[in-house]
């Protein structure tokens, strides 16, 4: 018979919509707006799985998002692993066609499964077990950590990319209702009185209306389920409102930043349109923050109080009222509190049969206790509810009375009851995470046994931002009434006017007077729960109360350090069903009130969230910016091999045929220094310098002099941090007396771009002086080598002759045609000119010149042979030949600063005694005996009498090798390097250490090794 | 001597053309037509100078923060206290602001190849926006007369203007940032059907 367990009557659910599911690959029905839990419990499905650690027969405790057991393995079709979604929460899943589900950590099943023998184990793996006996560092690599992986946790990741679309992005409003049950409706209907305010309603559930959807209750009149459904149509016609279910409030962060995690496809099958989304993740922004997120009901603790079949209270009314479920043929009901009470009579309403309740308090006279037996059910008061009975679900209870302080049982006669479902109530605690990660305070309520958020002390701010039962105001009136007051006490916070506050009458009144909850944790046996048993606190993480005495016993006093030493609260719930339990249970222990325990730390995110949905659309070639050059599509075309600097490509070398890269770059080189190469300059950072204290300006950020630089002319310059330390460098030219072009390193652009602004906003605003970043306005062609000046003679019209255009010169020009800023520097240690023009016509220049260039034998040239021979002459890469910790003077340049000028960025720093040691290092080159052998870059170096001794690491550095080449134009290997008093030490040997324990022989000299006088760049 | 050619970022990748009825119908992405794009900083307290560009230009530069204006032939739009940014259809327009800022400490530099941009527009640019930027961009806080500098998908500088309340968005981004920006507005207006292409001068 399909869905046997589901009640004649009732529900929201669709009883015309029939839906085909699978657990475990058995076929079920349920119907739409079922959940997977509630369709489960339809077809008497209980038992859903094993637990983390003793692999104890599990099932549904809870109808939220809170649920520590019911976590399955669900997917499409079997097989498609990048449908598969490992640990879902079975209350939190939409039931659709064709779902497919399956219990996790269990094998072969959840009936069988031959890892139950844990739980006869047990009393070898107490809490904190691994930290005792598992030291042995061997035995954990090959024999513990498998065994716990394969024993421990939950689902397996997928092993393919999830085919699903994930996006993020970023919400704003004046008012964020969290939570749309009767004070968040209450709440939201207050505040969007106002059109200036939008309200943004977020509920994790797929429909509005929280507790009252269970509630048999009246509002203004109306059924609970209409009123709901009129509050949505007035708040859907308010275009000031946004409502969002399924939508998790995660994380409320500083100046009320919160993250929502919405998910959105409830049948699983977005992957198949196009665009849909499955889950998006909001970052949002709230003028002020009402938090209407309910209360989460605690069990209780006794032996074997994890059985399928056993939940709490409120999840079975949910079950049975919501979802029309019979949770089974007979039923018991075992609280410390009138809530309890009020679960029985609506189990009742919704045609469940209950045997028996229990109420551990001493007395329990009240209408709901009349009422209850009125309508045939045993009540026994202060009774204990000694143990669960049952294998794989719950069969029985055995019920003895108890000695009035309820530390024990008096009875030596157990009663036992027969059942096949237990409800549990221990009261409730306010779902106070958020409250808490924003920074409130908890006091602790004495009279309702749970934590309260404090009132806020801040002005700018509704002083309640929890109402309802997140406030511990758990009835219906105090809950419609309190979301609407901080309404509008966050609307007058704001500073919008005064709204009215809607006329909300509830016949839901708690009958008569409430009997106080008896704060009674662990409901005594035969046994002290101290010395152990099946009593958990912490299902999810198997964690029992004698765990919680263990770590007491061990000196783990503190609640963080029980948290950590038990895994108390460590669950995904964070605590939320557990903590009080624990709480309850070492105060017992230390002879501590509750609030002098203190609670854990309440953090981000409240529930697990997807790490593809905090990705978004962030993945493959979106994970980050690709910046392309001008004449990039050339590059591409012609093969070239790029290598990422910053976010640009740059064409790292050409091959040509098979070449590889020492190959092609020995070639690029060859053809610089014989004849012409075209090298893409574009990314250099370009800065416009302008202003009547522009060269003044310059003077301050770099090291030499700037004043009497002509207009037409360059100059290089180095820009120190203020610790002295060489930051960038570059050429910058003097276009007109008021007016520079700076240019920066490709990598440091940006910064040295800030660096320069702040200066000017914050230490100079006295300086007449505009900065403009131009990077991207000009394409930059670098032609360098000896044919350079024929090639671009025969498409400029300017006289390019050494004496009329010299080298570090500017002209305004015309290049093929093209406006051009035309430079004479050079990088490359030969004639060379830059060619700037305005950026889209970069590409049109470069095959013009490689056109032109045919009969030069023009040779596209890449960074790595830009990398060479620069290196051949010496020049510093700043970045890869300094490391932040390099001043001028290391790098040999002590003639590019002026010490006599006023000052400028860096100086008083350059003063320090530290930075005239003899021994700092400084920049040298070297040569490797072997001419043939290129040193690795980055290589230790040491002295040759340490590598004579043979001695073994550590041994001092001498320095390390910062760029290695092989050099065309030398006919052997190069390098730079960093060296200790390195000035002083050329000809002697060194030698670099490598990791395989070889040794390469060097020779420290000067760092210039091609065309010292330096004739060609000035040719 | 050759008559220079103007390569974009886009072109080729995006061939499609946009006709008036299609950005009429739905949401798309264009590619805007090349234009004079003019960096201008200046001081708010240079007054005479203000005066005269005002002249120039027949209209006077925006003074309130993120907002931008119409000249007869130029869009003005505030960029920062001291930082405009000045489009135009002309060619002429670097020559006459020089002229009329001559003598004054300006800095006014041209950025037509710099900065180029995209235009969307349709009834769910502000939806597609509100995933790309961190920014408020809802009709209340951001609208027809509004201009911003934000991220694009965090990692983009992007000033972005609303231009009119179809809605329509200009988003200005440097040269080799405009493909990307693309990728990203096309991708998250796939659920949209979002529409790109270029669009004519007009």
């Amino acid at each position: 018979m399909s869905q046997p367990f589901r009640l004649e009557a009732g529900g929201r659910i669709d009883r015309s919509q029939p839906l085909n599911f699978y657990f475990n690959d058995r076929a079920y029905q349920g119907y739409k707006g079922d959940t997977l839990a509630s369709a489960l419990l339809a077809n008497g499905q209980h038992l859903l799985g094993r637990s983390f650690k003793y692999h104890r027969p599990r099932g549904l405790m809870t109808a939220s998002d809170a649920e520590p057991n019911a976590i399955l393995d669900l997917y499409v079709m079997p097989g498609e692993e990048d449908q598969r979604e490992p640990n879902a929460k079975a209350p939190l899943v939409p039931l659709h066609e064709g779902l497919s589900a399956a219990s996790v950590n269990c094998f072969p099943s959840p009936r069988f499964d031959l890892l139950a023998i844990n739980s006869w184990l047990a009393r070898f793996f107490p809490a904190g077990f691994y930290y005792k006996i598992m030291q042995n560092r061997w035995l954990w690599n090959h024999l513990y950590e498998p065994l716990i992986r394969r024993a421990a946790g939950l689902g397996v990741a997928p092993s393919q990319p999830d085919k699903a679309r994930y996006e993020n992005g970023w919400l704003h409003s004046e008012v964020l209702i969290v939570g749309a049950g009767p004070a968040g409706l209450s709440a939201a209907l207050t505040a969007s009185q106002n059109p200036d305010v939008r309200v943004l309603l977020v509920d994790y559930q797929p429909e509005l209306g929280g507790t009252l959807l269970d509630e048999p209750s009246h509002i203004n009149g109306q059924a609970a389920a209409d009123w709901i459904a009129s509050v949505k149509a007035e708040l859907e016609a308010r275009d000031n409102v946004t409502i969002m279910t399924r939508a998790f409030c995660v994380a409320y962060h500083d100046h009320n930043y919160l993250a929502i995690w919405h998910r959105l496809d409830e049948d699983r099958l977005t992957p198949d349109k196009p665009g849909a989304v499955r889950e998006r993740y909001w970052r949002v922004r709230a003028g002020q923050v009402i938090l209407a997120c309910g209360a989460q009901e605690r069990p209780l603790a006794f032996v074997n109080n994890d059985l399928p079949g056993v939940m709490l209270s409120s999840a079975a009314v949910t079950y049975a009222q919501r979802y029309a479920v019979k949770l089974g043929e007979a039923g018991v009901l075992v609280t410390n509190n009138d809530a309890g009470l009020r679960s029985a009579l609506a189990l009742l309403d919704a045609g469940l049969r209950l045997k028996a309740v229990i109420d551990v308090r001493v007395s329990s006279d009240s209408a709901y206790s009349q009422a209850l037996q009125a309508r045939g059910v045993e009540l026994l008061v202060n009774h204990s509810l000694v143990r669960a009975k049952g294998r794989r679900r719950v069969s029985g209870v055995e019920v003895a009375a108890m000695r009035e302080d309820g530390k024990a049982i008096t009875a030596t006669e157990k009663q036992e009851i027969a059942c096949d479902f237990l409800a549990v109530s221990g009261g409730f605690s306010p779902a106070v995470q958020l409250h808490c990660q924003a920074g409130g305070k908890l006091d602790w309520d004495e009279e309702k046994a749970c934590f309260c958020p404090r009132p806020l002390a801040s002005a700018q701010v509704n002083p309640r931002r929890s109402v309802g039962a997140a406030n511990g105001d758990f009835t219906l009136s105090e809950a419609l009434a309190g979301g609407a007051e901080a309404a509008r006490e966050t609307l007058l916070a704001l500073g919008y006017g005064a709204v009215s506050l809607p006329s909300l009458q509830t016949d839901a009144e708690p009958a008569a007077e409430e009997t106080p909850l008896r704060p009674l944790w662990v409901l005594p046996s035969e046994k002290d729960w101290r010395q152990g048993g099946w009593i958990f606190i912490d299902p999810q993480n198997d964690v029992k109360a004698s765990d919680i005495a263990l770590a007491n016993q061990e000196g783990f006093l503190s609640v963080e350090h029980t948290k950590r030493y038990t895994t108390l609260g460590m669950a995904s719930d964070q605590g939320r069903i557990s903590n009080v339990l624990g709480l309850g249970l070492m105060s017992e222990l230390q002879g501590k009130p509750i609030p002098e325990i203190g609670t854990t730390t309440f953090r981000a995110p409240t529930t697990p969230v997807t790490f593809a949905a905090i990705a978004g659309r962030e993945t493959g070639q979106r994970l980050a910016v690709i910046r392309r050059t001008p004449m990039h599509p050339w590059h591409e075309e012609a093969g070239a091999v790029f290598e990422d600097v910053g976010q640009w490509k740059r064409p790292l070398y050409y091959p040509r045929g098979q070449e590889d890269k020492k190959s092609a770059t020995a070639r690029e080189c060859q053809a610089v220094r014989d004849a012409v190469g075209i090298f893409d300059a574009s990314t250099l950072g370009k800065i416009e310098v302008k202003g009547p204290d522009a060269a003044t300006f310059l003077e301050r950020v770099y090291t030499n002099r700037w004043q009497k630089l002509k207009p037409g002319s360059c100059r290089y310059g180095i820009m120190l941090r203020d610790d002295g330390m060489i930051f960038d460098d570059g050429v910058t030219a003097r276009l007109a007396d008021d007016h520079f072009l700076m240019t920066t390193t490709s990598g440091g652009a940006a910064a040295v771009f800030g660096h320069l602004e702040e200066y000017l906003q914050t230490e100079w605003p006295d300086l007449q002086v505009y900065l403009t970043s131009v990077t991207e306005q000009w394409a930059t062609v670098s032609l360098a080598g000896p044919k350079a000046r024929a090639l671009l003679a025969e498409l400029c019209e300017d006289e390019l002759s050494a004496a009329a255009f010299p080298f570090m010169r500017f002209i305004d020009t015309k290049v093929a045609g093209i406006e051009a800023r035309l430079f004479r520097i050079s990088f490359t240690g030969d004639l060379s000119y830059e060619i700037n023009v305005p950026a889209d016509y970069g590409l049109q220049l470069w095959t013009v010149l490689m056109t032109a260039g045919r009969k030069y034998g023009i040779t596209p040239y890449g960074t790595e042979a830009m990398h060479v021979l620069r290196a051949e002459k010496g020049f510093i890469i700043v970045g890869q030949d300094t490391d932040g910790s390099m001043t001028p003077s290391d790098m040999g340049m002590d003639g590019l600063v002026r010490l006599e000028k006023p000052d400028f960025i860096g100086k008083r720093a350059l003063s320090r005694p530290d930075m005239a040691l003899a021994e700092r290092k400084q920049f040298v080159g070297l040569l490797s005996e072997d001419p043939e052998a290129v040193l690795p870059e980055g290589a230790q170096l040491i002295s040759e009498a340490n590598q004579k001794a043979g001695a073994t690491p550590p041994l001092a550095m001498e320095g390390h090798v910062s760029s290695s080449h092989w050099s065309p134009a030398c006919g052997r290997s190069i390098a730079l390097a960093l060296v200790k008093g390195g000035r002083a030490r050329y000809g002697e040997r060194l030698f670099t250490q490598l990791a395989d324990g070889q040794a390469m022989a060097c020779t420290v000299t000067e760092p210039l090794f091609f065309d010292p006088e330096g004739l060609r760049q000035h040719a | 001597m050759l008559k220079p050619i103007r390569t974009r970022p886009l072109d080729g990748k995006v061939t499609a053309s946009l006709s008036a009825q299609i950005i009429e119908a739905g949401l798309t992405l264009a590619i805007a037509p090349p234009q004079t794009v003019l960096n201008l900083r200046l001081s708010q307290s240079d007054t005479p100078a203000l005066a005269r560009l005002g002249e120039a230009l027949g209209a006077s530069l925006p003074l309130v923060a993120n907002t931008w204006l119409d000249a007869p032939a130029a869009r003005l739009h505030w960029l920062g206290p001291d930082e405009w940014l000045i489009t135009s259809s002309e060619g002429d327009l670097y020559a006459r602001m020089t002229a009329a800022l001559d003598g004054s400490f300006a800095a006014l530099v041209d950025c037509s190849h710099q900065f180029q941009s995209l235009r969307l527009s349709g009834k769910s640019a502000r939806a597609l926006l509100a995933k790309l930027v961190a920014m408020d961009i809802d009709s209340r806080v951001f609208t027809t007369g509004q201009c911003a500098g934000t991220l694009l998908a965090m990692r983009v500088t992007v000033t972005l203007v609303c231009e009119d309340e179809r809605p329509s968005f200009r988003l200005f981004t440097r040269r080799s940032f405009i493909a990307d920006a693309w990728d990203w507005i096309m991708d998250a207006g796939l659920e949209y059907g979002i529409v790109g292409g270029q669009i004519d001068a007009q």
